[in-house]
């Protein structure tokens, strides 16, 4: 039986320090500290093979490894922009468990060598932020962060930075543009963060959930954890279920479990008389997959054989109310609205492609729209500076080829085949 | 060595070369709009993705650097199609408004649509509408709509300039250059990103709608604005002067320009030019042919006899004309008495190791010594905001800092505040810095005799030491080079004024100087001026010191001849004809040339060689004891003077105005505000200016601007005390 991790006595008011300590909260960070070098540390997450929850999945031991060792100060920035569409798991881990957060901050920062960790927390959460500002001053009154934690040798201080606004800032080159003060467009790479980051200095960028898996590895160790689903992405997750089922919500399940388990089984499947028409696995990113695939367990390496992304791991699910084509011009805009502008395919391509679905649903389709659609998704798939790009087409391309028959009925002018949501 | 192939060649090229560059050597182009040679790579148009074996994508060119055993195809349908589907992207929301865009014939997304774009559009919806025609500042003009975003212009901005002015504003299909909370772009090199833009998007209003580009001739010449001498590119249409571009000379200005350079021009058309020698009579200038002017100066040179002639200028010149010129004075008249010297520069020529413009990146100390230079050789300056941002010690002597704390990008100088004891204060950096091995390069005002003293005892404390003089007319090195300073026995320029203006000389012939504004010291050369019973002047136009002219003998403009100088390094400059000169008008060296006919001499030999030049001649300037309370101190502006500036149109709306500038405790001791305007009197003599306060100035100076023809700061002197009388507001009736 899988017991939470990321969420375990969520409904004690974890924003209280005594709570949190009292169900065992900082032992982890005690144990790093006083027992563990950081080398220890970074072995313990590399065998643990936790993977970045994110979106792009990288190992997180390994992404602490690549820091220089030239004696320049590190950072560590917290990814807590949380911008994408259906994705809202950060928010629950901040709102309601950040001294979680805080103490795998704590970790990775001993880990990697850092003195300074910033939180980037989308601007939209206010409360969020003010939480961790009270969070951050509990946990050095009591020895936590701050000045020689615990009576040893390590410091931290931890600045939270609100964003401004703007999808890309998600994106950790913009990010680190961003939290410089400057406009956030992604950075050429390399240089990579890891050699120069926020200030020009070696930074770690890692999400809020990944920092939040951090503490238990370090104190229930990296053979537990790795247990734990399947061996290529193992780990507890909180999936960020919405979209037209009955009970849309963070639910904590393993790595690996199926679509169908968490659709219909957790969330409580589709509402009276309604049936399941796609879901996109991974956030607003991801393409949509269909009814062949609601066996797909849902971990990296799985969901992209399915031919779609994992992302963020925000499940949102779409019923035969929906218009497909309704739906790719909707996110079409979003994509649109959130390209930062820098480079050509991106800007240009998710103006003229919003242009053409705004069209086509309105009535105004024209023969060679599909096709075109096709071809401008091809120009702008991989060919943009960043994955912004890619994730713009996504859902258009899984549209497009699962479900060609809602384009064609457009085309002819037959009335959209959404029908009204009773 | 890397060695790689690209498009089944292989070649091989040193570490850290970019693929763009790799292939371009093969002779494969890869066509770009983002990158720029001179700026970092940046990766954002995706014109230049190329495959690459084992990439899982497309890379860009612009941004790939090679590595051992790379295989790169640039010629595959994937990139071909690539290509023309980025162009497509760009054309989707431009304007195509090719005929009546300025840049059409030279755009570079024309030339690349042309070469590599589909035949026709797919792009079929309304397309995205931006701003036409919005004033950038003074000089420039932005059409969004024709913008492809390649930020050239902006990475300029922060990258070499260091301002921030510029900046991308809103995102995605909205996004747009725009200057920082729409203030003006008023940058004094805002001229650099209209060269930089590939497209019509960012135009100057000098060269708006005057020219298609198959209609230009051009030329490769040089800026001769100022003493660094900046490769340049002069167009004209019809035999019109109409635009003058930055060209790369690396080790010169790199293509940049500042806009004093660049927007300065229109002065050659300018219809206060003078077309006709003029000769006093009944004491009016009056047109005159050009057989009698020559003849009546001739007249007067014969009369008045070697010792009794005195010629001043020759900075102006080129280096073939400054040879003619001494040649003239010295064999022919057989005068001591040249100086080409008209203000209070004493030497443009270093007295110890000579510079370059190149050693200011390599120096591990950059001192600068009563000098601003981005007033007065704005390009050089680019050089030292860079060491700057490196972290190179710069150290400012004088009066005022240039480069002071509080900007974002540009970390300050260290300044040693400096109020006619600046030579004081360089020895102290001297006993500072001896024995320091690496290189330190200084850059000189070549003001104040006392600083010239103390820069030679630098010689011996540090032979690495370097030496740049900022000259105070652009071709000083050279016409100093020519022996155009006062030999044994001759007058300088402050003694040949004085023994004008007792009487004690008979001709001065002035040469592209107009002493009048720029000497300092006002009373004596107006005086001079005055009293001499034979005033030539040869110049452009009738500047200040022509009032009293008794032979005016015009001349063709520095775009209208050939030949070469020498700018500040000594590096030799090329000159080039754009167009001919109005009415024929001929060129000094031709005035020169003919008079030395007239005077029996020889020109056909080459010239004897001048012997090498006084070590800067003496020009004793007076200084008044130092003065207690506010003292006077004067700066150079780019804008100030009063000759071709005055009569270039564009530049109207940049010229300074007259102000007095005041440490912030000077003025709030006096009660006085910026903006407020009042009097300063120093002597008989009074300015009305307004008030200006900077903590960059040193206290107990009232700082003045050079040369404003309606505001003369000769008409004080320059370290005397003054008195500031705030002068009450007139009330403005309803």
């Amino acid at each position: 039986m899988f017991e939470p991790v990321l969420t375990r006595g969520i409904d004690r008011d974890l924003t209280r320090i005594e709570n949190y300590v009292a169900q065992g909260g900082f032992t982890a960070l005690t144990k790093a500290v006083r027992e563990l070098t950081p080398q220890q540390v970074v072995e313990e997450v590399t065998r643990s093979n936790l993977r970045g929850r994110g979106g792009a999945g990288f190992p997180a031991g390994r992404k602490w490894g690549f820091l220089p060792q030239d004696g320049r100060p590190r950072y560590l920035a917290c990814n807590a922009d949380e911008g994408e569409p259906g994705t809202f798991k950060d928010h629950l881990l901040i709102d309601r468990n950040p001294f979680l957060l805080l103490e795998g901050i704590a970790i990775a920062c001993y880990a990697i060598g850092a003195h300074h960790a910033f939180i980037y927390i989308r601007g939209e959460f206010l409360t969020g932020a003010r939480i961790l500002e009270a969070s951050i001053a509990a946990a050095r009154s009591r020895g936590y962060l701050g000045e020689r934690i615990l009576g040893g040798d390590f410091s931290l201080e931890v600045t939270v930075h609100r964003g401004a606004g703007s999808y890309e800032c998600g994106e950790e080159t913009a990010l680190l543009e961003s939290l410089e003060g400057k406009r956030g467009n992604p950075r050429l790479k390399p240089p990579f963060p890891a050699v120069a980051g926020a200030y020009g200095m070696p930074t770690v960028i890692n999400n809020v959930e990944t920092l939040c898996c951090v503490p238990s590895i370090v104190e229930r160790g990296a053979a537990w954890f790795a247990g734990i689903g399947p061996a290529g992405s193992p780990g507890p997750k909180l999936f960020a279920v919405s979209g037209l089922v009955r009970r849309p919500g963070n639910y904590e399940l393993p790595m690996g479990t199926t679509l169908r388990e968490l659709i219909f089984q957790h969330a409580g499947g589709l509402r009276e008389g309604r049936r399941f028409k796609a879901v996109l696995p991974g956030g607003s990113s991801s393409p949509a997959l269909v009814e062949e695939h609601l066996d797909t367990p849902l971990d990296f390496d799985s969901v992209a054989r399915a031919g779609s992304m994992f992302g963020s791991g925000a499940v949102m699910v779409l019923d035969d109310s929906v218009c497909m084509v309704r739906a790719a011009w909707r996110l079409a805009e979003f994509y649109r609205d959130e390209s930062c502008g820098k480079c050509t395919p991106c800007r240009e391509g998710t103006y003229w492609i919003t242009a053409v679905l705004e069209r086509l649903e309105a009535g105004g389709g024209r023969e060679e729209d599909p096709a075109l659609l096709e071809h401008l998704a091809g120009q702008i798939g991989t060919r943009t500076f960043c994955p912004l790009g890619d994730a713009a087409i996504g859902f258009l391309l899984s549209s497009l080829k699962y479900f060609p028959e809602e384009y064609a009925a457009h085309l002819r002018g037959e009335t959209c085949r959404r029908e009204v949501a009773s | 060595m890397i060695n790689l192939t690209i498009d089944g060649r292989q070649t091989s090229v040193p570490e850290g070369t970019l693929v763009l560059h790799a292939a371009r050597e093969l002779g494969i182009d890869i066509p770009t709009f983002c990158h720029h040679a001179r700026l970092l790579p940046f990766g954002a148009c995706r014109m230049c993705l190329v495959e690459i074996e084992k990439a899982p994508k497309l890379q860009t060119a612009c941004t790939t650097v090679v590595s051992e055993g790379m295989v790169v195809r640039t010629d595959t349908e994937q990139v071909r199609l690539t290509r023309q589907s980025v162009l497509e992207f760009l054309l989707a929301n431009h304007p195509l408004d090719c005929p009546v865009c300025d840049k059409g014939g030279e755009c570079e997304l024309q030339d690349l649509t042309h070469r590599w774009g589909a035949p026709a559009s797919q792009f079929r919806e309304a397309k995205n509408r931006k701003g036409k025609a919005l004033p950038f500042g003074p000089f420039i003009v932005m059409d969004e709509e024709r913008c492809i975003l390649c930020q050239r212009c902006v990475r300029f901005d922060q990258e070499v300039l260091g301002e921030g002015g510029i900046g991308l504003m809103g995102r995605g299909f909205r996004t747009r250059v725009g200057t920082f909370q729409g203030r003006p772009y008023d940058t004094p090199f805002s001229g650099n990103v209209v060269d930089l833009c590939p497209v019509g998007a960012l135009t100057s209003r000098p060269y708006r709608f005057r020219a298609r580009p198959w209609d230009l001739t051009s030329v490769a010449s040089t800026c001769l604005h100022c003493s660094v001498g900046c490769a340049a590119r002069l167009d004209a249409r019809e035999n019109h002067w109409v635009r003058l571009r930055g060209a790369d000379d690396p080790a010169v200005n790199q293509g940049w320009l500042c806009d004093r350079g660049r927007y300065g021009f229109g002065f050659a058309a300018s219809p206060e030019r003078l077309t006709a020698p003029q000769l006093r009579r009944g004491g009016k200038l009056a047109a005159t042919s050009w057989e009698e002017a020559l003849d009546r100066v001739v007249q007067a040179l014969r009369e008045a006899g070697p010792d009794r002639v005195g010629i001043i200028g020759g900075g102006r010149l080129t280096d073939q004309e400054a040879a003619l010129l001494h040649h003239l004075g010295r064999q022919v008249l057989g005068t001591a008495h040249l100086d080409r010297r008209a203000g209070r520069q004493l030497t443009a020529t270093p007295h110890l190791a000579g510079g370059t413009l190149e050693d200011l990146d390599r120096a591990a100390h950059i001192v600068l010594i009563g000098c601003d230079p981005e007033e007065t050789a704005p390009v050089l300056a680019l050089r030292v905001r860079q060491a700057l941002r490196r972290g190179t010690p710069v150290t400012e002597l004088g009066p005022w800092q240039t480069y002071g704390p509080g900007h974002a990008w540009i970390p300050p100088s260290r300044w040693l505040p400096a109020v006619g004891s600046t030579a004081t204060a360089l020895a102290g950096l001297r006993e500072e810095l001896a024995g320091q091995d690496q290189p330190v390069v200084l850059v000189w005002s070549g003001e104040d005799a006392a600083v010239h003293d103390e820069l030679a005892r630098w010689r011996q404390a540090m032979p690495g030491a370097r030496l740049l003089i900022v000259g105070d007319q652009p071709n000083a090195r050279g016409a100093e080079a020519a022996g155009l300073l006062p030999g044994s026995g001759g007058r300088s320029t402050p003694e040949l004024l004085a023994a004008a203006a007792a009487g004690d000389l008979q001709v001065l012939y002035l040469v592209g100087v107009n002493p009048a504004l720029s000497f300092p010291d006002g009373a004596l050369v107006r005086e001079a001026l005055e009293k001499v019973p034979f005033l030539v002047v040869q110049d452009l136009f009738a500047t200040e010191s022509a009032r009293s002219a008794h032979a005016l003998l015009p001349v063709a403009a520095w775009s209208e001849k050939t030949g070469s100088w020498s700018n500040l390094e000594g590096r030799h400059r090329p000159l080039a004809a754009l167009t001919p000169a109005p009415e024929n008008l001929p060129d000094d060296g031709g005035i020169f040339r003919e008079l030395i006919r007239r005077l029996g001499g020889e020109v056909s030999a080459p010239l004897p060689a001048p012997a090498p030049p006084a070590a800067a001649a003496a020009y004793p300037l007076s200084t008044p004891p130092a003065a207690e309370g506010l003292r006077v101190a004067t700066v150079e502006l780019t804008y100030s003077g009063g000759g071709t500036v005055l009569h270039a149109p564009a530049l109207s709306p940049v010229l300074p105005e007259a102000w007095v500038t005041l440490h912030p405790e000077e003025a709030a001791r006096r009660d006085l505000a910026p903006g407020q305007v009042v009097e300063l009197s120093c002597g008989d003599s009074r300015l009305t200016l307004s008030v200006r306060t900077s903590a960059q100035v040193a206290p107990g100076l009232a700082l003045v601007p050079r040369r404003l023809p309606h505001s003369p700061d000769n008409l004080l002197t320059e370290g005397a005390a003054v008195a500031l009388t705030p002068v009450p507001r007139k009330e403005v009736l309803p």
